[in-house]
């Protein structure tokens, strides 16, 4: 059965393909998105709910699909990597529902890795081609923090002020600056005053588990009302299988499963696929055909290779006064880049930042990031001193990429409409291990010079919940999945508009990179609309 | 729910709602044995204390048995885990863990975390952390409020552009590319 074309048919409704539709819609372009997911309603967040903590471990609103198993969600099989760290979200705004919110951008740097420290490879685009993208982005998502940071170049002025920083954030500050470390407020997602006819953050916290504010941008509430508005269609629970292509190896349109599980074709002279780095390779890899044996787009091999996930380490410090960490944004309310750019002398290249961090509530303080709460006599003396008097400092360092860490597709595991789930490989390279073994004994002295008298360190490295890197952007056909544009060497009409497009990751958050390359995407299958079949 | 209403609802029989809209099944709840058992392990776990109370004192009990009554699977491991500490207690003492003095459920305990069972006793104690410290009650005596979203939360004071006073007069940091 197949459905009225469209200029454009968009798969996926999170960060890049609200941001892409948005923009195309406005253009003029008809765009329809396929979403398997519905969307959620703000009281049925868990953030309402006074035992939220719990969605860390277990429940519906979990950040695993692999915990969630939702008919919406589809298994990831890992190696390497637990099955709980896969995180990501299947429903309107995607995994924006779920995220902190924190909105750095790359360095200039991060453009031109293999020039610069002879690792990786150079991105076909730099800084200054996405500089007007960063800024749409931040006035579209609505954006709170402070330009002037010097460990960045020049930004425009930020759309709301910072945050308050609190106990927390000024008490790790005056850490940093007894160090005579960088240090900056965070740029959030998070407006800080009403703006855009949505109402500002009222600092109640657990933001992870869905802001019904609406102060945190997920898309659901920031690109999704202007491009509905506009005349963007959006079919949810909509689980795309494939995407067809037609007798001259352009894209056709994809074969989607409606709600009742009917499958239905949906035409279209462009197709943009938005999946995240293992959705969209899962989808590219499972679009087999005549012309394209081994998935669409794949000529070069690299559909699914250098999966990239941030790796991380936490330390926790704790502190005499209370810091009064579970009120506030959650997300880091501060940052350093002091060991942002690579220094050989460190003995390993790249760099990570420094992210400062408030906390949940008593339970997961009592669980413990670094350690639990000792059980027994001396239970409550220890919860006394570390709740809520606890600070924690994330390491988030730059992964290379490498070939073997990869996503295919898993012999065995479907999801419920039997199409094949993604198997995912990973393991930390030495490179990393060195970075985040840097970065621990550097936030250690930084919470020691902050006052802390406890340190908390298990020495555990774990993902962030960023996936990148699975369908490459580069100049060459033979090594990379698509050119500048986003748009795939090997078929015209396709474009890949994801964290799946990452040439390399940088140490920050993707998400503001990642809903920038959207927009200059949307205003690149634009300009070439006169070439749609 | 309490233990002897659940108790008599059939395997499969009752449909409840869990969280955020999901339907969760209601099993029958541990037998009485596990129950005296669990209550022993908890109040070890979170003793009387300290100006605080036991787990068993705050509904600690009622929390866990209407969790375990939502999954059959964690049910099922309670039953395992906790006769596991049975057995580590006549092993160690000769005697039931009910029956054990506080120090010698400590060690029990101890030996279970250690070496009998310890993927069993994180499970355990993470769950008696969890019905613990979501009780208000408890909440009030650490100093925790949570603030729904109607109720106004503590002011916090303004972001204050002062405190970045020394790292503005650094040089940047950032490497400029070509």
């Amino acid at each position: 059965m197949a459905d009225k074309r469209s200029d454009v048919v968009v798969i996926g409704s999170g960060a890049a393909g609200a941001a892409v539709t948005w923009k195309l819609s406005e253009l003029g372009a008809k765009v329809v998105c396929l979403e398997q997911g519905d969307w959620i309603r703000p009281d049925d967040y868990p953030s309402s709910r006074p035992d939220y903590e719990i969605q860390l471990r277990r429940g519906a609103f979990s950040f695993s699909p692999n915990i969630r198993r939702h008919p919406e969600d589809y298994p990831v099989v890992t190696a390497g990597l637990k099955p709980e760290e896969i995180a990501m979200f299947n429903a309107v705004g995607g995994s924006t529902i779920h995220w902190e919110g924190h909105f750095p951008r790359f360095h200039p740097s991060d453009f031109r890795v293999k020039s610069l420290d002879g690792v990786a490879d150079d991105w076909p685009i730099r800084y200054e081609d996405l500089e007007p993208y960063y800024d749409l982005n931040d006035r579209q998502m609505g954006v709170s923090g402070l330009s002037g940071d010097p460990a960045n170049p020049p930004r425009s002025p930020r759309p709301t002020p910072p945050l308050p920083l609190g106990n927390l954030g000024e008490t790790i500050g005056r850490g940093f600056d007894k160090m005579s470390w960088h240090w900056w407020v965070s740029d959030l997602a998070m407006i800080s005053r009403d703006y855009d006819g949505r109402r500002a953050c009222d600092l109640r916290g657990r933001c992870n588990f869905g802001c019904p504010v609406g102060a945190k941008a997920s898309t659901d509430k920031t690109y999704w009302p202007k491009a509905l508005r506009r005349g963007a269609v959006l079919k949810t629970r909509a689980r795309v299988r494939e995407i067809t292509v037609d007798e001259q190896g352009g894209a056709r349109g994809v074969l989607y499963y409606d709600h009742h599980g009917n499958l239905r074709e949906q035409l279209a002279r462009v197709v943009v696929v938005s999946c995240n780095g293992i959705g969209t390779p899962r989808l590219l890899l499972n679009s087999k055909s005549n012309r394209f044996p081994n998935g669409l787009a794949n000529s070069s091999g690299q559909v699914g290779k250098n999966f990239m996930i941030h790796p991380a380490r936490g330390v926790e410090g704790v502190f005499e006064e209370r810091l009064d960490s579970y009120y506030g944004p959650t997300t880091n309310t501060a940052f350093s880049q002091q060991f942002y750019e690579t220094d050989s002398k460190r003995g390993f290249l790249r760099g990570y930042s420094l992210l400062v961090y408030r906390t949940f509530g008593p339970v997961s303080h009592a669980w413990g990031t670094s350690e639990p709460v000792p059980w027994g006599a001396q239970h409550h003396r220890v919860m006394r001193r570390r709740f809520p008097h606890t600070a924690q400092i994330a390491i988030l360092g730059e992964d290379l990429p490498e070939e073997q860490n990869r996503v295919e597709l898993d012999t065995e595991a479907r999801d419920s409409n039997q199409i094949p789930a993604p198997h995912v490989t990973y393991h930390y390279s030495e490179n990393t291990l060195k970075m985040l073994a840097h970065g621990a004994a550097r936030a250690r002295e930084l919470l020691e010079a902050a006052g802390a008298i406890e340190i908390l360190d298990n020495g555990v490295v774990s993902p962030f919940a960023h996936l990148m890197g699975t369908a490459r952007m580069g100049s060459d056909p033979k090594t990379s999945v698509v050119n500048s544009w986003n748009q795939a060497h090997d078929v015209k009409n396709l474009f890949i508009v994801d964290g799946s497009s990452f040439t390399t990751c940088a140490g920050v958050n993707p998400t503001s990179t990642i809903g920038a390359l959207a927009l200059r995407a949307a205003d690149g299958i634009w300009e070439r609309r006169r070439g749609w079949a | 729910m309490t233990t002897a209403s659940m108790g008599v609802v059939g395997v499969d029989s009752l449909i409840v709602n869990g969280s955020i809209g999901v339907k969760k099944r209601i099993f029958p709840t541990f037998d009485s044995n596990v129950l005296q058992l669990l209550r022993a392990a908890m109040d070890e776990i979170i003793p009387s204390n300290d100006g605080m109370p036991a787990a068993s004192q705050v509904g600690g009990m009622e929390y866990l048995e209407r969790i375990a009554g939502q999954d059959l699977q964690l049910r099922h491991e309670f039953d395992e885990g906790l006769a596991t500490l049975d057995r580590v207690s006549r092993a160690q003492f000769e005697k039931g863990f009910v029956q054990l003095s506080p120090e010698q459920r400590v060690r029990a305990l101890s030996e279970l975390e250690t070496t009998a069972a310890p993927g069993f006793f994180g499970v355990l104690r993470d769950y008696v952390y969890e019905a613990y410290y979501l009780q208000p009650q408890v909440q009030k005596l650490i100093g925790y409020e949570f603030y729904p979203f109607r109720k106004p939360v503590p002011l916090i004071k303004p972001f204050d552009e002062t405190v970045l006073g020394k790292v503005r007069k650094m040089p940047k940091l950032y490497r400029e590319v070509w």
